[in-house]
């Protein structure tokens, strides 16, 4: 194996200062570092910041969290249900309500022929918007779920 | 893996099955490792809450895409992942002060010290804190996963689904940086 790779080293280091190297490695890596004074100081270094830092632990939070957490979850996923339901009803109504008057004026005979065709116009558009958004949503929802995890 | 984070593939079979019952079950098995987890990457309490219980949600959510026969927690850690990428994506937008979303995180292990050694380690746990900080997602990530949570490199490289060599090239790299850090903090090594 080539020991000066410095790839190799550092890994040899790493494992030594965590307890997962070989004895023979160990040997190794010794003998490395009696011949370069600089790995040496910071083989220290990095080992001394280790000690430091395993002497912490990330904070314990209050107790309560963890007997309401798994019905937090639950209430969480009750009420994005609920929310989905109440969207799509009022989704509804809502397009019924303007149907309704979308239907009364566009049978209306006093309103002028080029008003009731820029209304529909606008009525279209409408709808080809929303629809392309919520089609460009769902595209990226599903083909990039996971462009930002950096792996 | 880890018994603190391995999931059984019967447990999964039955969460990607709708059993409600079973989920409640992976939940609770994996709310604690969830949680310091979202810590590690957001350094807030509130944050850290909030973004693992998503993360629960959308395991739900996506229950039937869940492979029972691949370990559940690597798939599962990156979902958190992400939710934690995105938060903190959102605050740079808003131009938040990305430091000030960082409350008291770590603590000391109990210690038998004498009171001036006591006073010396809560000075390097707020240096070690300050610096952790400091470093970006990914360095702060696998510090806190080795260093403070005792995750051996093969657990780690099942967690982040990276090879061990891997786990052990970002490890000296981010501890090289957390060096520099602790450095400019004032902290000056023996």
């Amino acid at each position: 194996m080539n020991t000066h790779n410095p790839e190799r080293i550092r890994q040899m280091m790493m494992a030594s200062i965590d307890g997962e190297i070989s004895s023979a490695d160990e040997a190794e890596l010794k003998r490395i570092l009696l011949e370069d004074p600089k790995r040496a100081e910071e083989y220290e270094q990095l080992k001394n910041l280790k000690i430091m830092t395993s002497k912490t632990h990330l904070k314990e939070p209050a107790p309560e969290l963890w007997d309401n957490f798994n019905s937090r979850v639950f209430t969480k996923i009750e009420r994005g249900i609920g929310w989905i339901l109440f969207t799509i009803g009022a989704l509804v109504l809502l397009f019924y309500g303007a149907w309704t008057a979308l239907s009364d004026l566009l049978t209306d005979p006093e309103l002028a022929w080029w008003l009731k065709s820029a209304i529909v116009a606008a009525v279209a558009g409408a709808i080809i918007l929303f629809v392309s958004l919520i089609r460009e949503r769902i595209y990226l929802n599903k083909h990039e779920r996971y462009k930002d995890v950096k792996r | 893996m880890n018994n603190r984070i391995y999931i059984e593939s019967d447990i999964v079979k039955k969460v990607s099955h709708g059993d409600s019952g079973a989920f409640g079950d992976l939940v609770n098995r994996l709310m604690k490792p969830a949680y310091f987890h979202a810590l590690a990457l957001l350094g807030n309490h509130e944050d850290a809450v909030e973004v693992s219980q998503k993360s629960f949600i959308k395991v739900w959510n996506s229950r039937k895409r869940m492979d029972p026969e691949r370990p559940f927690y690597p798939w599962f850690y990156t979902i958190l992942k992400r939710l934690c990428l995105n938060l903190h994506r959102d605050r740079s937008r808003k131009k938040e002060d990305l430091m000030s979303s960082f409350s008291t995180w770590i603590e000391l292990e109990a210690s038998e010290g004498n009171p001036s050694d006591l006073i010396i380690e809560q000075e390097q746990k707020k240096m070690i804190e300050e610096s952790l900080s400091r470093l970006s997602m990914d360095d702060r990530e696998i510090i806190v996963l080795k260093d403070l949570e005792g995750y051996s490199y093969k657990e780690i490289a099942g967690i982040l689904d990276i090879p061990i060599g891997t786990v052990m090239s970002r490890l000296y790299t981010a501890r090289k940086r957390f060096k520099t850090e602790m450095e400019v903090a004032g902290y000056e090594h023996t």
